[in-house]
Parts: C-alpha cells; structure tokens; sequence
C-alpha cells in the first residue's frame, strides 16, 4: 500500500514537472504507453464498479421514538428455533433443548386443561396420538423409542417426503416447520376449548365446568390410553415374530393396521 | 458520551471508476479534455481516504414546558443543541430518547443539522401524557465527517429534565369488584358474615339481647315464634395494588404491558378511595415500592406522589442486577396484614408470578388478577407465548384466583363485562 502510495507521489511529481518543462517527459515512449494506460484505465473502470454494486454500508439500528417503544413476547423462542435448526454447536444443542422442553410443557398443560392427567398427556405425547396432525403429533416421539407405533412410522415418512418436496420451496427445516405446526394445533385447540366455554366457566373458581363436556373429555382419554396400550402389545407380539428382513415390506402393512386399529 | 459504532458509509466506494472512466475516454479519443473529469474523481476519492471518525463535542439540553403534567394532555419538549468542539460538526442528526412509553403527538424527536463552533440549534415536539414516571433515555447522535464517509453514532444523556412525573388524578370513573373479606372497619363492601347492614343475609332463633328492630314480627304474628332477621355487613375492604415492573413485562403488541397496568391500577385506586376502602400500593419489581392501605385525603395525596415520582414506578425497564423475585415475594408477603386482598396487575408471562400468585392465595390473601394482554400472533415465538399466557390464565382461575384477562379495549370496559360475569 505505501509503495503504491510512494509511487503515485512520484508519478504525479513527474506529471506536474512536465507541464512546466515538457523535456523531462521525453524518456516516456509516447505510443505503447498510451494503449498500456487505457487498458490499465478500463481495468480500473470495471474494478470501481464492482466494489460500488458490492458495497453493503453497515446501518445504524435505531430507536422507536415516535410510537410506545414494545414489541410482543416470544423473540427469544423464535431465536431458539432458528439457532437449533442451523448450527451444530453445542448452543444448538442447548436451544433445541429449550425449545423442546417448553413446548411440551405447554402441550402437557393444554392436554390437563382438556381433562387428561399429567401422566396421560405425557403418555399420548410419546406416543404421537395426541393430536390428528401427523407432524406436530411425530415432534414430540423420543427417536430411539424402543415400542415404534405404526402410526408414527408413517407419520414419519410422510413428514421426510413433505421435507424434500417443500425444501425446494421453502427456506425452512423440518425441525422449524414441526415447531411451527406445534405451535399451530396447540393455537387450535385453545381457540375450539375456548368456543366450547372451557375457559370462561371455571372464573372465580366456581367449579361450573360442564359436566356432560368433562365426562365425555375423560372417556376419551381412558379410551385413548386403553386404544394405545393395545397397539403398544399387538405391535410388540408382531415384532418379535417377524423378522428384520422382512419388515420393509411388512412394515407398510403393518402401519396400516395400525391405523385401522388406533384411528376410532 | 458512549461511542455506540463508527462505521463507514460507503458513500465513495467505486469513485475511482470515474477517475480511470475519464482517463479511458481521454486516451481513446486522444483528447486531454475528459481527463479533466478524472481530477475531480482523483480529488474526492483522496478527501474519502484522507478522513476520520469526526470528533463533534456537543451540548444537550432538555426543557419540557411542565415537569408535573395531568394524565392526558400535551407536554411540548425542546431540545437545544449547542456545538461546543473547536471545529464545525458538518452533518448531526440527532434523535432525543423519548420515554419509551409515551408517543408523540405533534413535531419530531428527529433533527438535522449542521453547526459552526459555538453555534446551538433547537428543535421541538409534544408528547402525550400518561400515568407514571417517565425517564427520557440517552439522545442519539449520529455525525459525519464533511465528506460523509465515515459515521459516528453515539449516546449521550441531556442535561435539563430527564424525566416526567405525570400523576394520576385518582377521580373514580368505574367501581372495581373486589373479593369478599372483612376487616375491622365500616365500609361499601358486603361480607358473608351477619350483622346489620341492608341486604338480607339469614334468619335464626332470638337470642336474649338482640334488638327490637331486627325481630321478624310478621312471623311472630304468623306462627308465635320469635326469629332474628340478620343483614350482610358492610365493611370497608383493605386493598394492596400490586404492579408488576420487572423488566420482562415492559412488552406489548402495541402498548407496554407495565404502562397499562399503572393506569389501571391508578383507576382502581381511585374507584377504591371513592368507595371508602382502604388502599395500598407495591410494584413487584426492581425497587420494590410499597405504600402501606389507608385512606383518607393525606394517603390520597401520597398516592398520587408514589405513582408520579417513586422510582419503581417507572413506566421503562430499569436495569438491576440485584433483583431477586422470589425475594420480593417473601418481603410482600411479610408486608401484608391480615384481611388483606391483592388486586395483581400483571402480563402473566412466566410460570413464577402464576406461582406468586396462588401462593398468596393459599396464605389467605384473595388474589384478584388484572392481565393486560401483550401477546401478538405474528410469528410462531409469540402464538406460543399467547397460548402459554392462556392457559396460565385458565391455571389461575381453577385454583380459585379471580382473573381478568383485558384485551386492547378500555380498562373500564373490561371491568363492567367481568363485573357482569361474577355478579351472576
């Protein structure tokens, strides 16, 4: 940088002594240097006009001043998921975690609020029968679960063909558009609990709730278990009579048995 | 003075295309003139490379025509700004840290300007007012250079007022539903318990001693027995308003959560004062006010004060380390007296206040919850923070806390249809 410097210093010295006494310029070859000088120009043009169309100033973040300066909760979920679906470091890891955790947290309360026992809901979040979305019910199912319900497996390979097609389309990963469904249902079903008058009955703690509503809640969910823990044996005798060659083909049979049976 | 970025602008990026654009066109037209129009572009882009992060000394000043405004008016803010360095600060856009939940009305918090050393500017704008104390935060400044190639943004707090105290006016527009209780003092509110009083509450066997007045006499000439008639009492209720002021809570779709919640816990004051109950005030959050329940025009006025000029009331998130919630807790708790309700204004957005909350309930303090509502549903974070929201609010109701979930309507709204629903 500094040679270049000392050399447009000199080249410029030599330039303004020039004007004044053409005859120190003489040594110069006044042909070849020209067409040298233009292609070095035209060189120079193009290199100005890529640094200018790949300048990206750097813009100062400002204050809100004229509005109340808030925004609504929930940036730090949406960074969580954003962290946990690109990196693999080890802040991935714990993001992925968190979000895991708070999400099923508030699936568990949602599921208690609709009339389950916290150890049922857990139940039917492990199981993936929690829900008739075959994405958000696949999130929640531990991946080396030891009893594979069919209905999962094909829950499963019906999100990882959803994933190649929309990744064409979309910028998101399976782990945000599972979050995002999540998320969606749980939205639901607040909305339809709270149109069948769930929320607003139990104000001031007068226990008002519907009896016919909480009944009918709770056969569904003994029914649900019972549905569940068949599955859970029938596909356990079925595992341990088949072999493993034989269930790629076996194991799209099997699945739809599975639902047959799990989908009242 | 914090220095928060120098950055270039990229203003002159590429002029050095024009210098050799000058220099082809001489050379192929093997004419001197254009070269003339690349000694322009030679002499911009050296200034460019020659410059520095400007060094501006500025003096900031803010006047706000009243410090002490009422809630819901017009407070005009001028800020004069003075070049104090020994050169010309040649490009200053300056943007004064308005109270992060007041809005504008008219003007602009925004400035452009330039000054010769010595020379100040002002300019103004006028700020709506509203319930609590309001600190202005840093004024922004962002300078460049002659050129404008390189920028300087920093912060710098003005000197003249740095806050304002907007009290509230404590005059009843609604009447706020409280829980049933009793304590020891006459009041509006009707208790379970039986005495004298106006609406009707039991009947039983006379006693020896009970008064002539409250004998049932039709049924003495009815059946020849002789019943006491007994009326609920009305007792005044003692009442601590408890807003949530830690930092997480200063959220909202649109308006601070923690700002709603001082003017609505400033209404309730009021209402309640007018009904003859006695009245408290605390924030949980950092400072911890607290204002024990009474009444009477000398509490009113310390009322007032607390809401205009307690710190911990501050309508902005204030920045402290040291604060400890469960520890707030355990200091409100041992504050309250016997017979005690709350009234807790809160965006109900973690799990602790909902526990707080019931476990003020179990010691025997009835909880009434007033939840200004800050969730949006923009992005997939804050549907998830509506629904949990939701159903910490469903939470509460089922261990018997009274709550009041207040959407983007007028508090008075809200509070007439949840007075409707208990009153059923």
């Amino acid at each position: 940088m500094r040679r270049l410097l000392a050399v447009g210093v000199v080249v410029v010295a030599v330039g303004l002594v020039a004007t004044v006494a053409p005859g120190v310029a003489d040594f110069v070859p006044a042909d070849g240097l020209s067409s040298l000088v233009g292609f070095l120009a035209v060189l120079g043009v193009i290199g100005g006009v890529t640094r200018r169309a790949r300048a990206d100033p750097d813009t100062p973040d400002l204050p809100t001043l004229e509005t109340v300066a808030v925004e609504p909760p929930g940036s730090q979920f949406d960074e969580q998921v954003k962290t946990a679906a690109t990196g693999e470091t080890r802040r991935a890891g714990k993001d992925e975690t968190a979000v895991r955790t708070r999400l099923r947290e508030a699936a568990v309360q949602m599921l208690v609020r609709e009339g389950h026992s916290e150890s049922a809901a857990n139940e039917q979040l492990r199981a993936g029968t929690w829900t008739d979305d075959p994405e958000a019910a696949s999130f929640f199912v531990p991946k080396d679960s030891e009893t594979p319900q069919k209905l999962l497996a094909e829950a499963r390979t019906d999100v990882k063909g959803r994933r190649s097609v929309r990744s064409l389309f979309a910028e998101t990963t399976v782990f945000e558009r599972s979050t995002e469904r999540v998320v969606a249902v749980l939205d639901e079903r607040l909305s339809e609990t709270a149109a069948m008058g769930a929320g607003d009955v139990t104000d001031y703690g007068r226990p008002e709730r519907g009896v016919s509503a909480a009944e009918s809640e709770r056969t569904d969910a003994t029914v649900d278990a019972a549905e569940s823990e068949r599955t859970d044996a029938t596909a356990g005798a079925a595992e341990s009579e088949r072999t493993d060659a034989t269930t790629g083909t076996d194991g799209d049979e099997r699945s739809d048995d599975g639902a047959a049976e799990g989908r009242p | 003075m914090t220095v928060t970025a120098d950055r270039e602008t990229l203003r002159w990026v590429g002029v050095g295309a024009l210098a050799f654009a000058g220099l082809t066109a001489a050379v192929i037209l093997d004419a001197p003139g254009p070269l003339l129009v690349s000694v322009f572009a030679v002499a911009a882009g050296g200034l460019a490379a020659a410059s520095r992060p400007p060094e501006v000394d500025l003096a900031i000043e803010r006047a706000v025509s009243e410090q002490s405004p009422g809630p819901d008016q017009r407070t005009t803010v001028t800020v004069t700004v003075t070049n104090e360095g020994r050169g010309p600060a040649t490009d200053l856009r300056i943007l004064d840290g308005v109270p992060p939940a007041l809005t504008v009305e008219t003007g602009s918090p925004r400035h452009a300007t330039a000054l010769r050393a010595g020379e100040s500017a002002s300019f103004q704008y006028v700020l709506a007012t509203r319930v609590g104390l309001h600190p202005f935060g840093p004024t922004t400044v962002l300078a460049r250079d002659a050129t404008g190639t390189h920028e300087r943004e920093y912060e710098q707090m003005a000197s003249g007022a740095t806050e304002l105290n907007v009290a509230p006016t404590l005059d009843a527009r609604t009447t706020v539903p409280l829980r049933t209780q009793q304590t020891p003092y006459a009041g509006a509110r009707t208790t379970d318990s039986g005495g004298s009083g106006v609406e009707f509450h039991a009947t039983r066997d006379y006693q020896h001693g009970d008064p002539m007045s409250r004998i049932d006499w039709k049924r003495v000439a009815r059946t020849g027995e002789l019943t006491t008639v007994s009326f609920r009492q009305e007792r005044a209720g003692s009442v601590v308003l408890v807003v949530d002021t830690r930092a997480d809570s200063h959220v909202g779709a649109t308006d601070s959560a923690v700002a709603r919640s001082l003017e609505a816990a400033a209404t309730t004051a009021g209402s309640l004062l007018d009904s003859g109950d006695r009245v408290g005030v605390a924030t949980f959050g950092p400072g911890s006010a607290w204002l024990a329940p009474g009444s009477g025009p000398a509490h009113r006025a310390r009322l007032r004060e607390a809401f205009a000029t307690d710190s911990a009331f501050a309508a902005a998130p204030i920045e402290d380390e040291d604060f400890l919630p469960w520890l707030a807790r355990r200091r409100l708790r041992r504050r309250l007296s016997g017979g005690t309700q709350l009234v807790v204004f809160s965006p109900l957005l973690d799990p602790f206040m909902v526990e707080s909350i019931r476990r003020y309930e179990a010691h025997g303090y009835p909880v009434t919850v007033i939840s200004p509502d800050p969730t949006g549903r923009e992005t997939t974070g804050q549907t998830l923070e509506a629904v949990e929201r939701s159903l910490r609010l469903s939470r509460l109701r089922g261990a018997g806390v009274r709550v009041v979930d207040w959407g983007d309507e007028p508090f008075e709204t809200t509070l007439v249809g949840a007075s409707r629903r208990w009153s059923r």
